[in-house]
């Protein structure tokens, strides 16, 4: 609170000087805050790939320390036993299609339920809460059986489709609160230019929503990366192939096997292995957030 | 400017309003009547059951026990973690060196599996071994030797809070970065030149003009305020905790469907749940709805 | 048959057991030992299909698909001493190599059918390798029966939907986290009465049932109310675990009773180098299912846990209980009890173990397994039985042993029989072998461990039930009511950390029974003996 100054006084030359030292005590001070969550939060993940080339010992008899020797072996092991290789292009095959339908569905919803005022918008809005509240795991055996009538089970359109469906909610509610903050003018300007009300979306503000579309495409690639109650229950294959799991599906295997058989080590290298794609698409497309926001950056 | 918009309105919402009533509305509907039944889950007898379930509900010591929890965490997350969210969403607003390596690592959390997240605040805790006994006893305070952050009933929620407060922090940072992005720049070169401080226009400009974002973000928390039900279960193994301390209403619902057989009485509470959550939501949208600032 | 001559065969049946794996190292060495041949003698195969015939749910077809098929079976049991041969090599992943060689009237006791088994399976700690063994083996023994194996981690969740729908499985491993009680499908009626597979003959002992190849007592917890609904396929052995070597270093003698127990902790806590005990913390399941069920036991005898069992309204209060109770509150109460084990996990309380923080740990023979990455060499964990009263009810030598990995067969399954089939050729004595070398645990079938390594920990907790000549301890109360189980896990979490006094634990505990006593919508269970 110390730093609150009022603008008058702000600009009165005389406190000028203390106000550069402000500044930098400020900045340190800031600096200091940061640096220290930053090491909160940076520590547990290094911690997890560190021991991901521990052994099972080390891990356990001395968690902090450094492996001795890296073991390498713990990835080939975790490859093979969880059949990472396999499900990587499954889960490929559901999410790229899966992420494009929920934002541009999701997209297409929140425009309409933002900008246009019609009878059951507030209950439409309400409905789609729900889909964020109940507990999904009391809703899996109905969901079944519309999957089975469907004929959708065990199917990558069926998943997808599900996946959307269950993306939706959480997408629409940030969506709809995001286009309410994109100025109504430009709209307005195009219809008098002669554009269609479909124009007016795909050509205006789609494009402008980008940092939402792009925060809420890294959610969704998230929750559905790492997805697997829905897959456990509605991708069952009844032979051994297994050739519709999914990359979560193999880590809970291998999660549910070191419980009974310790094998922290594999456990941790799979994780590692399932966890930098979802760091990799974090990082290229924080970029692409900042990128929308730099306009609205103030240089202090 | 309203022309061709019902037709618009209804090809908009028609897909994904279906999708979503086939593969989500109508499977939490058909669960939702299950409340009212006895039901194991595991055969096609269901009996109807009236309104047994929710009157058993009423008098179950341990479902009040577990809302309780979730009551006290819909009072401490919201301020703590949207408060630290925003803070460090404003600062990398200040030309903060190392913003982006900041807004990267502050993510990280999110990013972690969940099986991870249990395993090293376990170990962070760990009673003889752990980081935070060692920390505590290096600023020298003693009496704490070997004390079970997870196995006291009295600290074990608490510890579990944090928990989610370090995970979910980045997560509203990001959406309130997100939503900063559409802030124009005027704005603030307007608050500049009038002079003002980068923390008066936080509160003049941003949190004003973010005021939707943060409904969402209230609306977000407090959702997940009462479930809880992953990060309970991960770091209390599934046992609610010593003397079922950090038993919140979604994990109580798990143990009572799948190892009690009784999905009738857990969707009683499932839809218990569910009007309460929606009220919260409803009120606290009509609470927070301040005209938002039309550009 | 009476109960007393059951009780005379299956003490032979322990000893049997113990010589053989007692000479099981020297055996293994000589690497693919023979397996058992089998000749078909018709009076054993009259026998068997007799057995099958009197006692089987299904009587009627049954008898008359044996009748039928009595000349097949000849002709098919030819084919197979045929086929051992080219069939030896596709087995050879198991160490004993060839297919164990079947009488006629083992060949197919249930009455299988050409068609299809579809077998869903739990896969954690033991893998699933043995399952898709006992499949291959299956498969050779019936050329036109296909098993089709699914390995899954959550058995409800996955499986919950099919139940409900009317097209379950017909074999399922109901094990691990996820679960399914099997109280909930029993009171439902979805499982199988498995009493014509136990009558079945047995596939590779020759002139014995099925169920005179299990443990005495392995298959009770998968028993209501007298009637078999599951087979559990693996065997443990609980106790209180130490290292050997370390014990015998410090001059230590392993206690004959508690009040022993207790004296060795005081010295062990006035040495100060180590706290007495450890237990996995956030599991208080080890110390009920481990530790206080055994001092109850040792006190008062079977009838006192079969009091608890049965919901009795004084259970609580009997003075076995009571000094049970007592008994194990002093372990916290004196400070044996390492600082901080409320606070850990299975792993990591093993781990503070294992580095000698705390001479012992409560477990089962799965420890060894559970901590092979994790154990020093040298170590050597043994196991012993809880200690128990030089004036109390029970046997000293009691060993704390069950069956567990339950496997069922749903009743509206396609092929039951399958599924019943697969469980006999699962529990052959070729497959146990492969179980007990692969897995390194126990099948509870006689001679199973026959011509199998043991470690050091699995050969004391086999000479635990040597040394109780088949009297094993039950207490069932926690497999018939999770509600009840919650509650003795939160208060018994609470008596070894002192938040509850063993009066209160007494108490809460008899309210907590009396509650499930009295809701018409618990099914109830009572055993008698």
């Amino acid at each position: 609170m110390a730093t609150i100054t009022s603008p008058r006084k702000a600009a009165q030359p005389q406190t000028e000087r203390s106000l550069a030292t402000r500044n930098v005590i400020g900045k340190t001070l800031i600096l200091i805050i940061l640096g220290a969550w930053a090491v909160i939060v940076i520590f547990p993940m290094l911690w997890s790939i560190m021991t991901s080339f521990k052994t099972d010992q080390e891990i356990f008899f001395s968690p902090w320390a450094l492996p001795k020797t890296p073991v390498w072996s713990n990835f080939s092991r975790a490859w093979t036993t969880a059949r990472l290789g396999e499900y990587l292009l499954n889960t490929l095959l559901v999410i790229a299609p899966s992420l494009f339908l929920t934002l541009l569905l999701s997209a297409m919803a929140s425009y309409v339920l933002a900008r246009f005022e019609f009878r059951g918008r507030m209950l439409i809005t309400y409905i789609f809460l729900i889909g964020m509240i109940f507990p999904l795991f009391l809703a899996l055996v109905p969901l079944y059986f519309v999957m089975r009538t469907l004929h959708l089970l065990d199917t990558f359109p069926g998943l997808i489709l599900v996946y959307v469906a269950f993306s939706l909610p959480f997408t629409i509610f940030f969506l709809t609160n995001f286009f309410r903050t994109l100025p109504k003018e430009l709209g307005e300007a195009a219809t008098i230019d002669g554009a269609g009300q479909y124009g007016i979306f795909f050509r205006i503000y789609l494009p402008l929503a980008k940092p939402g579309l792009i925060t809420m495409g890294i959610f969704n690639f998230l929750g559905q990366w790492n997805q697997y109650i829905l897959p456990n229950t509605l991708m069952i294959t009844n032979d051994d192939q297994h050739t519709h799991y999914v990359l979560s599906q193999g880590l809970y295997y291998l999660q549910a096997k070191q419980f009974y058989q310790s094998d922290w080590s594999g456990l941790f290298a799979a994780v590692t292995i399932v966890m930098v794609p979802t760091l990799i698409v974090y990082i290229i497309f924080n970029d692409r957030i900042q990128r929308g926001m730099t306009a609205g950056a103030v240089k202090g | 400017m309203n022309r061709g918009k019902n037709g618009l309105i209804v090809s908009f919402l028609a897909l994904p309003l279906g999708l979503y009533s086939v593969f989500v509305l109508f499977p939490y509907c058909a669960a939702m009547l299950f409340a009212f039944t006895r039901w194991s889950g595991l055969s096609s007898v269901i009996r109807f059951n009236g309104l047994n379930n929710f009157i058993k509900l009423y008098n179950d010591e341990k479902f009040w026990h577990a809302l309780s929890h979730n009551a006290i965490a819909l009072v401490i997350l919201p301020p703590i973690t949207l408060g630290l969210a925003l803070f460090f969403a404003f600062l990398f607003t200040q030309g903060t060196r190392f913003a982006r390596f900041f807004r990267i690592a502050f993510f990280f959390p999110q990013v972690l599996s969940v099986v991870i997240v249990a395993v090293v605040w376990s170990f962070i805790y760990h009673p003889t071994v752990g980081l935070l006994n060692a920390s505590i006893q290096a600023i020298g305070i003693k009496g704490l030797t070997s004390f079970p952050w997870l196995g006291d009933s009295r600290t074990v929620f608490g510890a579990v809070l944090g928990v989610v407060i370090w995970q979910s922090v980045g997560f509203y940072m990001v959406l309130f970065v997100a939503g900063m992005g559409s802030i124009p720049a005027d704005y603030y070169e307007a608050a500049r030149i009038d002079g003002a401080s980068p923390w008066v226009m936080f509160w003049s400009v941003t949190v004003p003009l973010l005021w939707d974002t943060i409904r969402t973000a209230i609306i977000f928390i407090a959702i997940a305020a009462m479930d809880l039900f992953g990060i309970v279960l991960v770091m209390t193994n599934g046992t609610g905790g010593p003397s079922r301390a950090a038993d919140v209403v979604p994990t109580y619902l798990f143990s009572t469907a799948f190892s009690d057989g009784n999905f009738g009485y857990a969707s009683a509470m499932g839809l218990v749940l569910l009007v309460l959550v929606l009220v919260l939501s409803i009120v606290s949208l009509r609470f927070t709805a301040r005209e938002s600032f039309e550009y | 048959m009476s109960t007393e001559d059951e009780k005379g065969v299956s003490r032979r049946k322990f000893l049997k057991f113990a010589a053989i794996t007692g000479g099981a190292a020297v055996l293994v060495a000589c690497g693919s030992s023979p397996t058992t041949t089998t000749s078909a003698t018709s009076s054993a195969a009259t026998g068997a299909t007799s057995g099958a015939a009197t006692t089987a749910a299904d009587t009627a077809t049954m008898a008359a698909t044996m009748a039928a098929t009595t000349a097949d079976t000849a002709t098919m049991a030819a084919t197979m001493a045929a086929t051992t041969a080219a069939t030896a090599t596709a087995a050879s992943t198991s160490a004993s190599g060839s297919m164990p060689q079947v009488a006629a009237e083992a060949m197919n006791p249930l009455g299988l059918q050409a068609g299809t088994v579809d077998g869903v399976f739990f896969a954690g700690g033991f893998g699933d390798d043995y399952i898709k063994y006992a499949a291959k083996l299956m498969q050779q023994l019936h050329p036109d029966t296909t098993v089709k194996t699914q390995s899954i981690q959550k058995v409800q969740e996955q499986l919950q939907p099919r139940f409900v729908a009317g097209s379950p499985p017909d074999v399922i491993d109901d094990s691990g986290a996820g679960l399914i009680a099997i109280t909930d499908l029993v009171r439902d009626g979805q499982l199988m009465d498995l009493t014509p597979l136990l009558q079945a003959a047995a596939l590779d002992t020759p002139g014995k049932k099925f169920q005179d190849t299990l443990f005495p007592g392995s298959q009770d917890s998968a028993t209501f109310d007298g009637k078999p609904y599951g087979i559990n396929i693996s065997y443990t052995i609980s106790g209180i675990w130490y290292s050997k070597p370390a014990f015998d270093k410090a001059g230590y003698t392993y206690p004959k009773t508690w009040d022993e127990m207790l004296k060795l902790c005081e010295q062990i806590k006035k040495e100060g180098k180590q706290s007495p005990w450890t237990y996995q913390g956030k599991y208080p399941y080890y110390i009920y299912g481990i530790v206080w069920n055994m001092l109850v036991y040792q006190a008062g005898g079977n009838d006192v846990l079969m009091k608890l069992d049965n919901l009795d309204p004084s259970a609580w209060s009997d003075p076995a209980v009571k000094r049970a109770t007592e008994d194990l509150y002093q372990l916290w109460d004196k400070g044996y009890i390492l600082p901080g084990t409320a606070g850990l996990t299975h792993t990591e309380s093993q781990t503070e173990w294992l580095k000698g923080h705390a001479v012992f740990i409560p477990c089962g023979n799965w420890l060894e397994n559970e901590m092979k990455t994790l154990t020093p060499p040298d170590f050597n964990m043994t196991v012993s039985n809880v200690p128990g009263y030089a004036d109390g009810k029970g046997d000293a030598n009691a060993v704390n042993a069950s069956g567990g990995e339950t496997y069922i067969v749903p009743a509206k399954g396609k092929n039951p029989k399958g599924g019943m089939e697969y469980i006999r050729v699962l529990l052959s004595k070729d497959s146990s072998k492969y179980f007990a070398e692969n897995v390194r645990a126990i099948m509870p079938v006689v001679g199973g461990t026959e011509g199998a390594k043991l470690s050091e920990g699995m050969k004391s907790a086999v000479q635990l039930v040597t040394d109780s000549k088949g009297v094993s301890v039950l207490m069932n109360f926690p497999n018939w009511y999770s509600t009840l189980q919650k509650e003795l896990e939160t208060h018994t979490g609470e008596l070894m950390t002192g938040k509850l006094k063993p009066a209160d634990f007494m108490t809460t505990m008899q309210k907590a029974a009396d509650t499930v006593a009295k809701d018409p919508d618990i099914k109830k269970f009572k055993r008698t003996k």
